[in-house]
């Protein structure tokens, strides 16, 4: 007499399939109408780049070769500057509410008056882009923190 | 939207005119925005902008009435502002801290229902 032969499917993993498929459910519904965008104004610098420039040694060429022309040339105190910039953007759109947020990011370079790189300021300001609707914070502690490491470590100020 | 974050006079308040270098400025407030030439020194600027704009359609809903839906049904009343903070730095010769000031204009960014008279008006 042949018996009926019952899968054994322990409660455990139909509950936790139902939770994900609830989860999964509503994650569709709450950000059903919902946009994240980001986009950038010109290439960061890169880290290496700039650690790459030693004031008093480096040339005007070199820095050229390293990062590229300048976005601006300024002529200040009888100095020549170079300047970098870019533009980080993020947009967010929650149902009806939409928020921009854009950081610039800036890099001089001083040279002297014999063509040697002088100050290096490529601290970035202590803000960040990150996605939010609501009024804009200053930073985070951690990114306050990170920001600050970063600071330290770049070195090389005027 | 905005473009960077606005400076508070407790954020600059380690500035002494006379005292303080371009190089702790930047070390407690980041880059500049914008350095310039001004006289025998130099200017250092930071921008906080702020946009504000508001909208609201409503002859939307006829959109869901049939009839309505295939002629212009919109009505749209809408208004915003932009305001620009600005804290500028004026450095002499040596990259000495001479003075700063703050301008705020960042109040002109604000919401507006009504879209008629003028935002001085309010």
């Amino acid at each position: 007499m042949g018996r009926l032969r019952h899968r054994h499917q322990p409660h455990g993993t139909s509950q936790a399939t139902a939770a994900t498929i609830i989860v999964l459910v509503i994650t569709v519904l709450v950000t059903t109408g919902c946009a994240f965008t980001r986009g950038n104004l010109g290439l960061a610098e890169k880290g290496e780049d700039i650690s790459a420039i030693k004031k008093g040694r480096t040339t005007r060429g070199e820095v050229l070769a390293l990062l590229g022309a300048p976005n601006h040339i300024l002529e200040i105190n009888g100095q020549s500057i170079f300047h970098y910039y870019r533009y980080d953007l993020k947009h967010s759109t929650l149902l009806v509410f939409s928020r921009i947020n854009i950081a610039s990011d800036d890099l001089y370079v001083f040279f002297t008056k014999e063509g040697k790189v002088g100050p290096v300021l490529a601290i970035r300001p202590v803000t960040a882009v990150y996605f939010r609707v609501g009024e804009r914070r200053r930073c985070t502690p951690f990114l306050c923190w990170r920001l600050r490491l970063g600071a330290a470590l770049s070195g090389g100020y005027a | 939207m905005t473009l960077n974050t606005p400076l508070k006079p407790d954020d600059v308040a380690f500035i002494a005119p006379g005292q303080t270098t371009l190089s702790e400025v930047v070390m407690h407030l980041g880059v500049p925005v914008e350095l310039k030439r001004s006289g025998p020194g130099a200017l250092a600027r930071y921008y906080y902008t702020d946009v504000k704009y508001f909208r609201v359609n409503f002859g939307w809903p006829l959109g869901l009435w049939q009839p309505a839906a295939f002629v212009p049904h919109d009505l749209i009343l809408g208004g915003g502002g932009l305001g620009v903070d600005l804290f500028q730095v004026e450095l002499d010769q040596r990259w000495i801290v001479q003075q700063y000031t703050f301008t705020h204009e960042s109040p002109a960014a604000g919401y507006r229902v009504w879209p008629f008279g003028s935002a001085r008006d309010e």
